[in-house]
């Protein structure tokens, strides 16, 4: 049992470790009257990036891509941070899941 | 001789608490979402050649919560039989998920799942299970899930000593929001450092499907899968169903 936990830590490490050298280039998005903006965000392909969203509005909103394959939560007035990529080159939808008839954006990544 | 062995498998299956046979059959994720009400079902019907293993199945009901970005709870309640046995109230279980890595800063993310699991009927063992859980992208379509079981009894009058291990794997296809298609593999090869031959443990193989809509206030994450036994201690087929209800 020893060994198999041991093997599950240095996997998990081995995972950890090489992300955490890497300088991880920032991008923002504001989420404002149930809108991203900007609506369009364009980011390096084949480069993991972080995304750092503001929640403007005073409810919360889940930031939801099926194409990155990311879901959070940001609770109203404050910040979420969401990772994406490394991203192959072409476009990328999200939506705030709350409010989806307003709440879209595209991320392009090239 | 085969006949012997599957006998001799279904003989030793039958003699087994039922809380040994609970190999999983989901695979986890070690994401979480803080402030998501989850509603879920989930179950299995096994058939096979043996008439104590034919018709088999477990069914469970559970409500879960994300407390916080890295921490969600869940209590289960757990229906259970063996062959034409009538279906029982097996056991009720505290089930955590810590997501201890933001989901895509590393290249693989990952959890562990702690489980609690408290026998509803007299005599039957209580367990304790800790999962690491890893999950990886593998370009722009496939994602890997590994969860690795270290399952511990305790309590009741018939318990497996030792500590056993079971794991579950999934690789999944990113098609659409409605349909990815994925394999999937669930196993249980019994205590650690006695697991004997590969006929005596439970292992299972099948493809699987996963796709989720909107409905209402939330989303409806449904999923099935269709497992082979691979070895002669588990069912022939096992057929699963998960549905999860998040708002």
């Amino acid at each position: 049992m020893k060994k198999l936990l041991l093997l599950s830590l240095v996997i998990g490490a081995l995972g950890v470790l090489p992300g955490a050298r890497a300088e991880t280039p920032e991008y923002a998005l504001v989420l404002e009257n149930h809108r991203f903006v900007p609506p369009e965000l364009t980011v390096p392909a084949g480069k993991r990036v972080k995304l750092v969203i503001e929640n403007r509005d005073p409810i919360p909103e889940e930031f939801d891509s099926y194409d990155l394959r990311r879901e959070k939560v940001i609770a109203g007035n404050s910040k979420g941070e969401v990772w994406v990529g490394p991203l192959d080159p072409g476009s990328y939808s999200f939506m705030g899941e709350y409010h989806a008839e307003t709440a879209k954006g595209r991320l392009i990544a090239k | 001789m085969s006949r012997t062995i599957t006998a001799l498998c279904a003989a030793l299956l039958a003699a087994l608490p039922l809380a040994v046979r609970a190999a999983p059959f989901k695979v986890y994720s070690p994401t979480v979402q803080r402030g998501v009400t989850e509603v879920e079902y989930r179950g299995y019907v096994d058939s096979d050649h043996r008439s104590e293993l034919d018709k088999s199945q477990q069914q469970r009901f559970s409500v879960g919560y994300g407390f916080t970005d890295y921490w969600f709870s869940e209590v289960y309640t757990v229906y259970e039989k063996d062959g034409s046995a009538p279906l029982k109230n097996q056991a009720i279980e505290w089930e955590n998920i810590f997501q201890l890595t933001p989901q895509g800063k590393y290249p693989v993310d990952f959890g562990v799942l702690t489980e609690f699991e408290f026998a509803t009927r007299s005599g039957d063992p209580n367990e304790f299970s800790l999962a690491p859980i890893f999950e990886s992208e593998l370009g722009r379509h496939l994602v890997a899930t590994a969860n690795l079981f270290f399952e511990r009894q305790f309590g009741g009058t018939e318990r497996e000593p030792g500590t056993t291990f079971a794991y579950a794997g999934r690789l999944r296809y990113r098609l659409n929001r409605y349909f990815d298609p994925a394999l999937e593999v669930f196993g249980e090869p019994g205590e650690i450092g006695h697991f004997g031959a590969w006929d005596g443990q439970e292992h299972w193989a099948g493809p699987a499907f996963y796709g989720e809509m909107r409905l209402g206030r939330g989303a409806l994450e449904y999923s099935a899968a269709l497992l082979f036994g691979t070895s002669q201690a588990a069912s022939d087929r096992r057929a699963v169903v998960r549905l999860e209800y998040e708002f």
